[in-house]
């Protein structure tokens, strides 16, 4: 309890406060305008940390990262337009409330939802993530490794459309981290092709910039004449009466804990766990005809479960190191910058910075509330700046991004590269999740490997003849082989 | 699956798989581990024949959805979302967003030759991007606030006012903080 009050007493002195709440300001903006998702906010954010130290660079980020979150909602009450994928759900009864006179009331929901879902999951995260760790810890290589390979499956087999497109997309990302200089191998070279600058492997902030950023902006370009629809807009209704909290109180905790349940699985983001819960409360609802036609229920349970995803998120990143979203990979990749090794010993070597990220998460949780409230109406204003304004900009700070690292302009191309293998990707529907997840997770599942190899002599028994391996692969078998078998049953009831 | 997304896949994958046979075959000649039995080749190489499968999947079944003409049944939302984009008469843009990669690789090309700073050479890249992104309408308006200073004429020419504002403060304000207070060695010509 002590290194956390600690770390509270430290996230409220003058510097960390302004960054925190910077940040989530920040990232609530970015939310509220459709085409910037979070994970293109953080990691055009992420150069400008590097001369912050780690404690400070972190809380400015997990601020942005909940405000990121949060502020999706805004758009997807008042223009039916998700700011963030995270808030679909939220579009189905937001707006129709919105539409119906009620747009202050619908966002009122929508702001409480996500206070209390941040907070609940807050609550695991600071229970859960130490004991975690703890168990992390006595984690050999092959559990570690088998671990990241059920992280991989888990992650390709609940993303959208279909799984072989998961799965081919967190192949492509591993395959990406393979060039460089193999250090298992005495430092020599592979897939470099005779490149110098491959020596050093593919950048993660090119990488992770060019396919969360610019297949963004080349997206919103192509889009760029789509109209948007407007509803009138008050504040009236803004903050929840008690009769409300009182109505959707156990909507409130069921859906943030069906939110962190979800987080804290391994590269799972806000958007499935929004998707669970709606669906949750739907089926549990007195009134399941309203859904979709502007419940209260609908709005709370999607935005208590997409806040709720970032606590649970951050417990696996804190407690293992294995993402639990796409923005928790390029958190991993922030602290790696910052030359902090993530894992199960971070709470061990780092534990300052364990404590600022678990209190920004808090501070954020709370600033979020206080700016959402206060200054929705003008934050709201934004949505309708038009984007030939906004797009080229941000394609200016994507080129000073990728550049900033290194002072390297091959990083500029490879940021562009990926930018537009990015953009195809997603037009074959080919999520770029599992993509990231993949870039980041494959060196550590390889090293854990080769490691494990080395200890056992080239024998790779451990895998099944260990109690957790063994678990992890047998989780991941039937991760893997669940929807053909879902799809064979489907198939074969219809033909009934 | 959809005839158009079929034919995307077709086209993506095969790009793919090209990238996997070039990575095989850098991988083929890597030697053995010095310290561990696998080495540096086996995981990019088991990476690549997954990768190579996985593809392989996709494009049986985007040859079969285009030889059956299998077109999907579309959910309420997208049909709706089509609906609302004849109405309001959108059509998107590709060729745009191909001019602005293009721009942005002669942005790119322009900074690394270093011949004018960054703020100058971003300045000028906004404001040309901006633009075109904009359209004409603005551009006729401010051409002709500027021939006859007519004030009537000035909100439509507001836009082109507006882009080269932000042009100007992006530009060098990125200059400014980025070197000075950020300490990214940005060109500076």
């Amino acid at each position: 309890m002590a290194p956390l009050l600690e770390g509270i007493t430290h996230i409220l002195t003058p510097i960390p406060f302004l960054l925190v709440g910077l940040g989530t300001f920040l990232g609530i903006i970015g939310g509220a305008i459709p085409g910037i998702t979070g994970a293109m906010m953080i990691a055009l954010t992420l150069p400008l940390t590097f001369n912050m130290i780690p404690g400070n660079a972190l809380a400015l980020l997990i601020g942005m990262y909940v405000g990121a979150i949060s502020g999706g909602l805004i758009t997807a009450t008042l223009m039916r337009m998700p700011g963030t994928p995270a808030a679909v759900m939220t579009t189905f009864d937001g707006y129709p409330m919105a539409r119906g006179g009620q747009p202050g009331r619908a966002l009122g929901f929508g702001i409480a939802a996500s206070f209390i879902g941040g907070i609940i999951s807050w609550i695991f995260l600071v229970l859960v993530s130490e004991p975690l760790s703890d168990l992390a810890t006595r984690f050999g290589p092959f559990e570690y490794f088998t671990l990241v390979v059920m992280a991989m499956v888990l992650i390709a087999s609940v993303s959208q459309g279909s799984m072989v497109k998961g799965l081919l997309s967190g192949a492509l990302g591993m395959l990406v981290a393979m060039p460089g200089v193999d250090p298992a191998a005495g430092g020599f070279p592979r897939l470099t092709w005779d490149v110098l600058y491959l020596n050093g492997g593919l950048g993660l902030l090119p990488v992770l910039i060019g396919v969360f950023a610019v297949s963004q902006l080349i997206a919103d370009i192509v889009d760029i004449d789509r109209t948007i629809e407007r509803t009138k807009f008050s504040t009236k209704g803004i903050l929840m009466s008690f009769k409300d909290w009182k109505n959707q109180a156990w909507n409130m905790l069921r859906s943030s804990v069906i939110g962190t349940w979800i987080g804290i699985l391994p590269g799972i983001g806000a958007n499935i766990g929004s998707i669970v819960a709606y669906t949750t409360a739907k089926n549990m609802s007195k009134t399941p005809e309203k859904f979709g036609t502007g419940s209260e229920e609908g709005i709370v349970a999607s935005e208590a479960a997409n806040n709720a995803t970032i606590g649970g998120a951050l417990i696996p990143l804190i407690a293992m190191g294995i993402p639990g979203s796409v923005i928790d990979a390029i958190l991993i990749g922030a602290l790696m910058i910052h030359a902090i090794q993530p894992g199960p010993t971070l709470f061990l070597n780092n534990p300052e910075i364990v404590y600022a990220m678990i209190s920004a998460c808090l501070l954020a949780n709370i600033m979020m509330y206080g700016i959402m409230t206060s200054s929705v109406g003008k934050i709201a204003q934004l949505m309708f700046t038009p984007r030939a304004y906004v797009l080229p900009p941000i394609l200016v700070f994507c080129v000073i991004g990728s550049f900033a690292l290194n002072n390297l302009f091959f990083d500029v191309w490879v940021m562009l590269g990926f930018g537009v293998f990015g953009y195809f990707l997603e037009r074959s529907k080919v999520p770029l999740g599992p993509f990231v997840i993949g870039f980041v997770l494959a060196p550590i599942a390889e090293s854990k490997l080769r490691s494990g190899l080395m200890m056992t002599d080239g024998d790779f028994s451990p895998v099944v003849t260990r109690p957790l391996p063994l678990i992890f692969v047998i989780i991941s078998v039937v991760l893997l082989f669940w929807p053909f078998y879902q799809d064979w049953r489907n198939r074969k009831r219809e033909g009934k | 699956m959809n005839p158009t997304i079929a034919k995307r896949d077709i086209g993506l994958m095969l790009f793919i798989i090209a990238v996997c046979v070039a990575v095989l075959i850098e991988s083929w000649d890597l030697p053995p581990g010095t310290f561990e039995p696998l080495g540096s080749g086996p995981v990019p190489q088991a990476i690549a024949f997954l990768i190579i499968g996985l593809c392989l999947i996709i494009l049986a079944r985007a040859a079969i959805a285009l030889a059956r003409h299998t077109v999907p049944e579309k959910t309420a939302e997208e049909l709706e979302a089509e609906a609302a984009d004849v109405a309001s008469g959108f059509q998107s843009r590709p060729w745009s967003a191909t001019a602005v990669l293009v721009m942005s690789g002669l942005y790119i090309v322009v900074l690394y030759l270093g011949v004018l700073g960054f703020g100058v050479v971003s300045t000028v890249f906004l404001l040309i991007t901006i633009l075109f992104l904009l359209g004409r309408p603005p551009l006729r308006a401010f051409a002709a606030w500027v021939t006859s200073f007519d004030r009537a004429h000035l909100p439509a020419a507001m836009p082109v006012l507006i882009a080269f504002g932000i042009s100007v403060v992006m530009g060098f304000g990125c200059e400014f903080v980025f070197t000075k207070i950020f300490y990214v060695d940005l060109p500076t010509g």
